[in-house]
């Protein structure tokens, strides 16, 4: 039998006498997950939950800043569990994945290391510091192991290392210009991941892992540039010739590797800019009828415009 | 998918070596083969469509607004509802991916349109509920495009919901999430049988499973989160009950798939599965996600399963945060459960066999 999948079996199934155990036959053999597949789900499931669950007991713990318990064995509670984690993943003989998943527990460990360490000494540092330090200190774990969620996690300290520092040192920032920024770094890591996907193949990085990046950096454009339109920000010019590179090359990039994500999801974020330039102009009642009928054409044309993309691809 | 060209080819290959043959209407799926090529959307068009026609309708309600519509009761109930209709005639008219933002929006604009006037004209809220009710039944009836039978069967959801923060019956929201979790359970474990016995309706089968999940994990949202509806603690087992009691369902026919029949591996298996579970009994929303992440990874339905998971970590966070307990207890239990989950890893590494993940 030929390999068939759902959309083939539910258009079979529908126009023909083919009999339920038949098609359950079908929908077994072609689609649903087997044996080994469950598995593998079973063993992720048990070692990534229990991984979280263990990492943020021990975070929970020091956060209860225990008065009774000394410095030294608050320090060496969490130093030690975090060394152990990392002596599991040098010398056990688990599986590259699991080792992955333990590396991304040992990273959380290290926040709570520094978390501790300020509560103990009472170090008076900004918040942001805690987080440089904490990313520092993963950056080769991150870097030798590339390992997705974890390399996910580095971009979350990132950027709340970011946030932080500007929230706290350079007060007189406009949202739309902290946009900027964050948008600028994202960005940046998205086409490092991308360029080097490109240029060493045999570097896994999944398709989802991307997609997060390129939806954070498409809403913090549109968040940016949409308060930027209403607060009448300055650096609103700069942020829209930013995104007359970015965005092309985006769409151009998502129809060179075919994938449809990148000219929606684009599509949809310039829809949202325009409206609102539009409903800055005008708070008039014809104003939004014109916004509606503009969103509705719009994204017509966007999805006209897909699915011939989807049909060339098809045919190629 | 298969190209047309390549149909005749396919029906060949299955047909049965012995018993009777099947029957195929070779005419009518290269049709369906052909409209499927012309309108292939996956889930960015889906989204695009959907959001894109709640902010067109959003734009025009407000427009609507500034015409002072909404003082005539009796106009915006004639008008929702003929944008109602209007919306369902062109989506059956043109079955075509392009024009589904255009009678998305219509559809919604009729909604908000039509249930603000009857609202208006009938200060009996229940009714306005009822209303809604029915308007579901008949889109999902006269209608069966994956965008309208899935919006058909949120509203069903939503207006039982309604009904039930209507008459402040808040602990009938666990019949709710009760009933949701077994049509859910039974609408993805019987795809085969719903296909080939309801071949007419087959197509309602992709959008109403999203809309089922959708659907319970609002339900589930609305006693995962401690305090958003007044719901008594002497009832909240009951919804666990019935989602736990699935999970059980669905643990024995994963043991049946693996090939596992030893009573002593079963009765450890089965027992850890309580030991996990039970600490759920009273925060139903995690053992609903876990639910909805096992049906959807037996059936490979990856939409789902990534709905799951962003849904399971949300409620597993809302659970601790709204704990009454000291940082110290909460502490010790997070700490307990990641240690006995490393275990089960342990268990199902060493009973299943290593395989390399």
């Amino acid at each position: 039998m030929q390999k068939l999948d759902r959309d083939d079996i539910h258009i079979l199934g529908r126009n023909s006498s083919w009999s339920a155990e038949g098609v359950g036959r079908a929908l077994n053999d072609n689609v649903y997950n087997h044996a080994t597949a469950w598995q593998k789900f079973l063993q992720l499931f048990f070692i990534s939950l229990g991984v979280c669950f263990t990492s943020a007991g021990i975070i929970f713990f020091f956060a209860y800043n225990w008065d009774d318990l000394g410095k030294f064995a608050k320090m060496g509670l969490v130093g030690g569990a975090m060394l152990s984690v990392v002596a599991v993943v040098v010398f056990s003989k688990a599986s590259a994945l699991i080792k992955n998943i333990l590396l991304t527990g040992a990273a959380v460990l290290v926040g709570a290391l520094f978390a501790v360490y300020g509560q103990i000494y009472q170090t008076g540092a900004d918040t942001y510091e805690l987080f440089i330090a904490w990313t520092a200190f993963v950056t080769l774990w991150v870097l030798s192991a590339g390992f997705a969620p974890l390399w996910l996690l580095y971009i979350i300290l990132i950027n709340t290392t970011l946030v932080l520092y500007l929230g706290q040192a350079m007060h007189n920032l406009q949202p739309t210009d902290l946009c900027l920024i964050l948008f600028g770094l994202n960005t940046f890591t998205l086409v490092a991941s991308i360029v080097l996907h490109s240029l060493k193949p045999e570097v896994n990085i999944p398709g989802w892992f991307t997609n997060i990046l390129a939806l954070v950096c498409v809403s913090i454009s549109t968040a940016g540039i949409v308060a930027g339109i209403f607060d009448k920000e300055t650096m609103l010019g700069a942020f829209l010739l930013v995104i007359a590179i970015a965005y092309p090359a985006a769409v151009g990039y998502g129809i060179k590797a075919k994938r449809v994500f990148y000219p929606a999801s684009i599509a949809f974020s310039l829809i949202v800019i325009i409206s609102a330039f539009m409903l800055e102009a005008s708070h008039d009642t014809g104003m939004f009828l014109l916004v509606s009928i503009f969103i509705i054409a719009a994204v017509s044309f966007t999805i006209w415009q897909i699915v011939k993309l989807q049909k060339k691809w098809a045919d190629a | 998918m298969h190209k047309t060209e390549q149909i005749p080819e396919l029906l060949a290959s299955l047909q049965p070596a012995d018993g009777p043959a099947i029957e195929f209407n070779e005419t009518a799926i290269t049709k369906e083969y052909v409209t499927h090529y012309n309108n292939r959307s996956g889930i960015a068009i889906k989204v695009l469509i959907v959001c894109g026609g709640f902010l067109a309708s959003l734009a025009f309600v407000a427009f609507m607004m500034l015409l002072k519509i909404f003082e005539s009761e009796g106009a915006m109930l004639v008008i929702g509802l003929c944008f109602v209709a209007g919306a369902l005639f062109v989506n059956r008219l043109f079955d075509k991916l392009i024009v589904d933002t255009l009678s998305v929006s219509l559809f919604l604009i009729g909604l908000s349109l039509a249930g603000v006037g009857l609202g208006q004209l009938q200060p009996d809220e229940n009714m306005v509920c009822l209303f809604y009710l029915m308007l579901a039944v008949v889109t999902i009836g006269l209608n069966q495009g994956y965008v309208f039978t899935f919006i058909g069967v949120l509203m069903f959801c939503g207006s039982l919901l309604a009904l039930i923060a209507n008459n402040r019956a808040f602990d009938l929201i666990h019949l709710y999430i009760l009933a949701v979790s077994v049509s859910l359970a039974w609408w993805m474990l019987n795809e085969a049988r719903l296909i080939a016995t309801y071949r007419k309706a087959a197509k309602l089968f992709s959008p109403v499973r999203t809309g089922l999940v959708f659907s319970l994990l609002v339900g589930l949202a609305s006693v995962g989160k401690r305090g958003l509806i007044p719901v008594s603690p002497d009832y909240i087992w009951l919804s666990s009950a019935g989602t736990i009691g699935i999970i059980m369902y669905l643990v024995a026919t994963v043991l049946a798939l693996l090939g596992r029949q030893d009573m002593k591996y079963k009765g450890v298996l089965y027992a850890a599965c309580i030991i996990c579970l039970l600490p759920t009994a009273l925060s139903p929303a995690i053992s609903g996600a876990v639910l909805i992440l096992l049906l959807s990874f037996m059936v490979n339905y990856k939409t789902g399963v990534g709905i799951a998971i962003t849904a399971l970590a949300y409620f597993i966070g809302q659970y601790y945060y709204d704990l009454n307990f000291t940082l110290l207890e909460k502490s010790g239990i997070l700490f307990s459960s990641g240690v006995m989950l490393l275990v089960f890893y342990f268990f199902t590494a060493k009973m299943l066999g290593d395989e390399k993940v």
